[in-house]
């Protein structure tokens, strides 16, 4: 057990929060790079 | 006051706020087909979040989650394996699938296929299964609606009448609003069920067992088995959750609501911000399970696992307070309906019946169509939920099997030159057939793998095969010739 919690239910919930920080690193990455073929292609997003 | 009364008033106040909001969503805006289907194109984040938000977080997630960890324990953190993994493939293809959306003015999921495969047959397909495949997932929403109602009014209602009123309601507010209404709605809906389960999540096991740790302490004891695989279930093992992890994962935004709702972001930008912080509302989502392993602990032996969450919290707390409960489920019932209503009956008028049978009608047409059809399909949810006793997940994962098969063609038209229209043509036919087989056979898990995992596998395989072997007729988005048309598609084709 792991704060209360099985250790199952523990290592899943804490992806829920670790996911969306991974996730905000790969948007800064990805989003000037985006953006970069978007000018490209002439501006559609 | 009669607890059934006043816990009936109150689910019935807030479904009345709910819908007007939806009503309301639709002043000083004209309902073209555009704006009914796709919002005309112009949500931001926060609209775009209540929107999807709104669509997964449905009576699947309210009553059928809890009901799962009541019912078969451990095969339920299935959900929270594929929760983050969704969005991360969100993160990677909505973009581009909005990119081409507003290139092309696509307003739905079978458009895609019409326009990246230059074949209006293929589209016509891909709209029968999207159809097909969510008929299921709005019987979850009426079902759901029908036990809340039965439940709150402790057993005064039957739940057929309630599901007859409530969809009456749904199909009204779909008729009248389109899905910017929905988006509105939502904003209610969501703000409730948060409160809801967060609340119940803590305040049951608390009020039972001192606290979340004591509850899981007492379930160790109690029923070790639930918590690990395979649970209370035979055949729901470790290759199942693994398999079933990666079918929803890659087969999660192929549900044409979901797929459709990206056209509806102003940017590529917002959908990318949106998959980063969508797996956070995910959180509630275990609290649904902790309340469903509490009441396994309190009222063993219910003859519905969907019923466990309202029974505690009836058990547990006053009437209003089941009414505010009640209500809040009731909107999570309606909202997704509503979206999936709209996008079925879009579905089936722009891309099965006006290229089949009717070439020649209108966007004006397609519209008042789309309108007879959500009441159609409002009708053949109603009929199913009355006489059929699947449970809501089990209803859910039969749908997501089959929309699942649609991946290879999303993703390799995406991403590849080399897939053909008769190779993705193939591999869904393959696909969808053998989903079809092993379900109606009983043989899900097979060999202990999800059935929907292995019909893809093979639908990879044969949509790889059968490209190899034929001519490449349409290389890519930018290579297809215009195959909407004004009228067709409700704005300009480039």
């Amino acid at each position: 057990m792991v704060l209360g919690l099985p250790f199952n239910f523990f290592w899943l919930i804490s992806w829920l929060l670790l996911t969306p920080l991974c996730m905000w690193g790969a948007y800064r990455l990805e989003e000037p790079r985006a953006l970069k073929t978007r000018r490209e292609k002439g501006g559609l997003d | 006051l009669n607890p059934g009364v006043l816990a009936l008033t109150i689910i019935s106040s807030i479904v009345a706020v709910g819908s007007l909001i939806g009503f309301c969503a639709r002043f000083h805006r004209t309902m073209d087909l555009e704006q009914w289907t796709v919002g005309g194109r112009g949500f931001g984040l926060v609209l775009v979040w209540l929107l999807m938000a709104g669509e997964i977080f449905t009576t699947f997630t309210f009553l059928g989650a809890s009901g799962w960890a009541y019912s078969k324990g451990a095969p339920v953190l299935y959900i929270l394996g594929y929760s983050p993994l969704v969005y991360v493939v969100s993160f990677f293809i909505l973009p581009l699938v909005w990119e081409v959306g507003r290139k092309y003015r696509l307003q739905t999921q079978a458009d895609f296929f019409q326009v990246r495969y230059g074949s209006t047959y293929l589209g016509a397909f891909v709209a029968f299964v999207g159809v097909v495949s969510l008929i299921p997932y709005v019987q979850i929403q009426v079902t759901g609606l029908g036990l809340i109602v039965e439940i709150a009014s402790f057993g005064a209602i039957h739940r057929t009448p309630a599901m007859i009123i409530g969809f009456a309601l749904v199909a009204a507010f779909v008729f009248m609003s389109g899905v910017r209404g929905v988006a509105w709605v939502s904003i209610l809906k969501d703000l409730l069920l948060l409160l809801a389960a967060v609340f119940v999540g803590f305040a049951v096991p608390h009020i039972y067992f001192g606290g979340i740790g004591p509850m899981f302490a007492a379930l160790v004891h109690n029923r070790p088995s639930h918590l690990v695989m395979p649970g209370a279930t035979k055949d729901l093992g470790h290759a199942w959750y693994v398999t079933t992890v990666l079918l929803i994962s890659f087969g999660f935004y192929m549900w044409p609501q979901y797929f459709a709702a990206s056209f509806t972001a102003r940017s590529g930008k917002v959908l990318r911000r949106n998959a980063v912080i969508m797996p956070l509302y995910v959180i509630a989502m275990p609290l649904m399970f902790i309340v469903g392993l509490t009441a396994l602990l309190i009222l063993p032996g219910l003859s519905n696992g969907d019923l466990s969450l309202l029974t505690i919290v009836r058990q547990t707390f006053p009437a209003w307070f089941l009414g505010v409960i009640g209500g809040s489920g009731a909107l999570t019932a309606m909202v997704p309906a509503a979206i999936q209503l709209l996008t079925g009956a879009t579905l089936y008028s722009k891309n099965l019946f006006r290229p089949i049978f009717a070439p020649g009608m209108t966007d004006q047409q397609v519209a008042s169509l789309a309108k007879i059809m959500v009441l159609v399909l409002t009708g053949g949810a109603l009929v199913l939920a009355i006489y059929s006793s699947r449970s809501l997940v089990s209803l859910w994962l039969m749908g997501s099997a089959g929309v699942a098969q649609l991946f290879p063609g999303v993703v390799l038209g995406l991403f590849s030159k080399r897939v053909t229209t008769l190779g993705v043509f193939a591999g869904m036919v393959t696909g969808i057939s053998l989903v079809v087989y092993l379900m109606i056979t009983g043989r899900d898990p097979y060999f202990g793998w999800n059935a929907g995992f292995i019909a893809l596998c093979f639908n990879f395989a044969v949509t790889g095969v059968v490209s190899a072997l034929t001519r490449v007729r349409v290389l890519g988005f930018d290579e297809t010739l215009p195959v909407l048309s004004s009228s067709q598609s409700g704005g300009v084709t480039p």
